[in-house]
């Protein structure tokens, strides 16, 4: 457990430090199927108590909990329910430990029951797709001129040379849109247009 | 911000483009490795360690590394070893990868959060160009680091000292849900998402303190008002948490 707890720790440090990695803004939330009962302006939802943004600690479904560490604050507890509702997610199972959520919760007697549980996800550019952490793992077997492909590290360049994934490049996406207001494109861009490129930066915020 | 790079390489024409959009936070959860580079080894304040043998050690070794075989790891060095700070930046190197990953994998179990290593080891650092250094220099039992704060920091005493300072501005960098639900008193509230519009709130005749909950907002805020030509700004690089109206600050 000891140990366990540390990775928590630790990867809670490594997600508050990625805040501020120069990185993605979270998109609107995606709509889903399951209508909401009303609509709150984004000003309101940012001032309203009820509602926090956090990583996700431990789901667990046998006693319907969710743990959450809320962002540079402690970690809350929330009950869930047959009234909850998913967003980008189908239920309590698609949810995992290191995800973000939103969680909208009401205070009832000692328990905070989440009316609304939201994965967070990062939104992607028509014409790219996702890369798994699995899937870069098998990439990062191979060399890049065996691989073919390109890792780019978009974060600053003081985060890449202190800790960067293994064959990244240091791309900040700062150089790259002075670059492209300048009507140029980064010389660490490839010619082969059908090279695989991957971006990463230090995850959703 | 990798999707919007991403973007920028769809509009160029490039035909297959991924977001591995995880980030590092991902890459962290997964247990895998990061990596430093030699930039980093040989500039920054850190706790290099050369996890070869004595005798490769001797024959050529960056320079600033301890030897620290890797079969004294989990053996003569346990965590009490290793210096208490656990932000310690440590950055390991050796001829072969499952000694690393037996450092680095030791270093996750002691709870430090700034353990990397450089790829290559020496000979990817004489390839680029950079001199050895030659003889032993074998690991104390007691590895140290002493954090060494930049002009530009406040040290965690001075700034606790500075909060029944009227003359000390405390400026917190945190969003307004943050700063609401905790905050020094007096305190005044310009998230850094803001501050390049709102900097002119920042008072120049008197020292202000930035904080934030981690000290990287912090930083941020820092270098925009020094972007505006403020000369009177430190910033604080530590965790500050708060439980009502009682704070709790962390290196």
């Amino acid at each position: 457990m000891r140990i366990s707890t540390r990775i928590a720790a630790s990867l809670v440090t490594l997600l508050a430090v990625s805040m501020m990695a120069g990185c993605s803004k979270t998109r609107p939330q995606v709509k889903s199927e399951t209508p909401v009962p009303q609509t709150i302006p984004a000003e309101v939802q940012k001032k309203d108590p009820n509602k926090v943004r956090g990583n996700i600690n431990a789901v667990v479904g046998k006693n319907s909990t969710i743990s959450v560490n809320i962002t540079d604050k402690d970690m809350m507890v929330f009950k869930f329910n047959n009234e909850t509702v998913f967003k980008n997610a189908s239920s309590y199972k698609d949810l995992h430990a290191g995800e973000k959520v939103d969680v909208v919760f009401k205070a009832v007697g000692s328990e905070n029951i989440a009316t609304m549980l939201s994965k967070v996800l990062a939104e992607l550019p028509k014409g790219a797709s996702a890369i798994t952490t699995d899937e870069l793992k098998t990439l990062l077997s191979k060399s890049p001129e065996a691989g073919k492909y390109l890792l780019f590290d978009t974060r600053p360049p003081s985060r890449f040379n202190q800790a960067t994934i293994l064959n990244s490049l240091s791309l900040p996406i700062t150089e790259m849109e002075k670059l492209d207001k300048e009507g140029k494109i980064s010389p660490l861009l490839p010619n082969d247009k059908n090279t695989l490129l991957v971006f990463w930066c230090g995850g959703i915020t | 911000m990798s999707p919007k790079a991403a973007g920028l390489a769809v509009k160029y024409g490039y035909t297959n483009v991924k977001v591995f959009s995880g980030g590092d936070p991902a890459w962290a959860k997964a247990e895998q490795p990061f990596v430093s580079s030699a930039k980093f080894v040989k500039d920054d304040h850190i706790l290099l360690l050369d996890l070869r043998t004595a005798d490769k050690f001797a024959a050529g070794h960056i320079p600033r590394a301890l030897n620290l075989p890797a079969a004294k790891l989990d053996n003569e060095y346990q965590e009490a070893n290793f210096p208490e700070y656990k932000g310690t930046p440590i950055v390991f190197y050796s001829d072969n990868m499952a000694d690393t990953d037996k450092a680095l994998e030791l270093m996750r179990d002691y709870g430090f959060t700034k353990w990397t290593y450089f790829h290559g080891g020496v000979a990817k650092w004489q390839k680029l160009g950079n001199p050895v250094e030659i003889g032993p220099k074998p690991a104390p039992a007691k590895l140290t680091y002493v954090r060494k704060l930049a002009s530009h920091e406040i040290s965690i005493p001075d700034f606790i000292k500075s909060l029944t300072n009227p003359d000390v501005v405390i400026l917190d960098a945190r969003t307004a849900a943050e700063f609401a639900a905790g905050k020094f008193k007096g305190a005044i509230n310009i998230p850094s998402e803001t501050m390049e519009k709102s900097f002119n709130e920042v008072p120049k005749d008197k020292p202000v303190y930035i904080h934030c909950g981690t000290g990287m907002r912090a930083e941020m805020a820092y270098d925009i008002l020094k972007g505006k030509g403020y000369t009177n700004v430190k910033l604080l690089k530590a965790n500050v948490t708060f439980t009502g109206d009682k704070y709790k600050i962390t290196d």
